[in-house]
């Protein structure tokens, strides 16, 4: 495999290899680099893999860092690997790294999206796991993991906008990942759900926040505001209600609603039912 | 409760197991439809309390009670209005007169508030509150249809799924109250 290549620079490269199997990543990066000087080397695909394995180990170390010079190199090196029409068996152990990054996109999606709680960083990880992945597996089909994804986004966002009103940027991320989960499988309960409360929270937030001084005629502006989001609130509610009508956190949601729209009559209506589910008629 | 998870998770757990639960997670909320919760906050009672501290400012009481308490007597059962108009007496004051919030059933006619309001299970007393109130200042404040040509000053309408107020110049006169103009453009006038 190493045919393309002078008997010095297989030397070179066994020395990669050798660092490698000893678990030596410094050893294996100055051989790696070394190596690299000769024209030679930098025509061969499979020592580009090498190179790429090496650098994909250093970056082991930023596994939570969206940004890592030793991952952009690892992955630059399968990609110029890839286009020197490498032997099928470096094809193979390409794409194992180009995998192996890809999960590590994905570990950090969920790590900013749980723990650092950063959504831009998150999804980018997630696009790059994306990215990556499809070069692995071509024909692979993304749109139950993007269900998976931006459900667990909407469902955590939202919940994070529930515990704390003042963050309505927390409302609208979720809002906005909790739509596209809808584009992907618009019978999606939980992000149907998930919408309505987030516009009815966003409506009651409004009203809460406001002083108790608050003039007639801004408090008229809020109750616009407020009416326009409950109103919002409701249709997915009400889809929720349908698809689901013994789903009693819907049915109490949409009692509540109704009585923030100040309609009684489907206010009452909506406590009969959620009593007769409670009582399981 | 996700985030509460993830705080927990984050403190308990050491690294490996943590970026494994964290991945478990999102399969999690799939798979149990996670559902948030809707804040079971009564918006009404919050406009109703803004409105009533607003008539405050609009009204000028006889100088007869303008010591004292600024008494608001509810007469009907709403805890969570109780519980805005409590909150706001902490805290407010209409001039140099703190405010003192009184619930009762019933309308006896034995108290001498500046502002009544009779809540919706109560609006047959308005006649007789608007008889025995008549020139004592109390601003009657109501929430039935018609109320505001049946003697209340003030009564509270639902129009276009919002929270607005229908308004007597001649009750408010006949209450012994004085108000502005401006106070007229802010209301459905009735007379």
């Amino acid at each position: 495999m190493l045919s393309a290549v002078s008997f010095s620079q297989v030397e070179k490269l066994e020395r990669v290899m050798n660092c490698i199997k000893a678990k030596d990543i410094n050893c294996a990066k100055s051989a790696v680099d070394s190596a690299f000087m000769s024209a030679e080397v930098r025509a061969d695909a499979q020592a580009w893999y090498y190179r790429a394995f090496v650098y994909y180990e250093i970056a082991k170390k930023d596994k939570f860092n969206i940004s890592s010079a030793a991952r952009d190199t690892s992955l630059n090196s399968i990609r110029i690997s890839n286009n020197l029409k490498p032997e099928p068996a470096v094809i193979e152990g390409n794409k194992g790294i180009l995998k192996k990054h890809a999960e590590v996109y994905y570990n950090m999606c969920i790590r900013y999206l749980y723990d650092s709680i950063n959504y831009d960083r998150s999804s980018l990880a997630y696009k790059k796991h994306k990215e990556f992945y499809l070069l692995v597996d071509t024909g692979f089909v993304f749109k139950l993991k993007d269900i998976e994804y931006y459900s667990a986004v909407g469902s955590f966002y939202a919940d994070l906008f529930n515990n704390n009103n003042t963050k309505a940027e927390y409302g609208e991320i979720g809002k906005i990942a909790l739509m596209k989960v809808l584009d992907l499988d618009p019978k999606n309960v939980s992000a149907t759900f998930n919408l309505g409360i987030i516009y009815y929270n966003q409506g009651v937030n409004l009203i809460n926040s406001m002083d108790i001084d608050t003039p007639l005629d801004k408090l008229e502006v809020i109750q616009d505001n407020s009416t326009k989001l409950f109103k919002q609130s409701l249709p997915f509610m009400s889809k929720v209600n349908q698809l689901d009508p013994k789903n009693l956190k819907a049915l109490e949601s949409l009692r509540q609603i109704y009585q923030a729209l100040n309609d009684t009559e489907k206010s009452l209506e909506f406590n009969k039912k959620l009593e007769d589910a409670k009582k399981g008629n | 409760m996700l985030y509460l998870w993830v705080m927990v998770a984050r403190k308990l757990l050491p690294e490996p197991y943590l970026a494994r639960l964290l991945k478990y997670l999102v399969v999690f909320v799939v798979i149990t439809s996670s559902f948030g919760f809707v804040q079971t906050f009564d918006t009404n009672a919050k406009i109703k309390a803004v409105f009533l501290y607003n008539f405050t400012r609009y009204f000028e009481w006889p100088s007869a009670k303008k010591t004292g308490n600024f008494i608001i007597q509810v007469v009907g059962k709403n805890e969570a209005l109780m519980k805005e108009l409590t909150k706001m007496a902490e805290s407010k004051t209409v001039g140099s007169q703190k405010m003192e919030i009184v619930n009762t059933p019933d309308f006896d006619g034995k108290s001498k508030p500046h502002m009544l309001f009779l809540l919706p299970d109560v609006s047959k007393s308005l006649s007789d509150a608007s008889s025995k109130l008549k020139g004592k200042g109390a601003l009657i404040i109501a929430e039935n249809a018609g109320a505001a040509k049946g003697g209340a000053a003030i009564n509270f309408v639902i129009i276009e799924n919002k929270q607005k107020f229908e308004y007597s110049k001649n009750s408010a006169v006949k209450a012994g109250l004085k108000t502005s103009e401006d106070f007229k453009a802010l209301a459905i006038a009735v007379d």
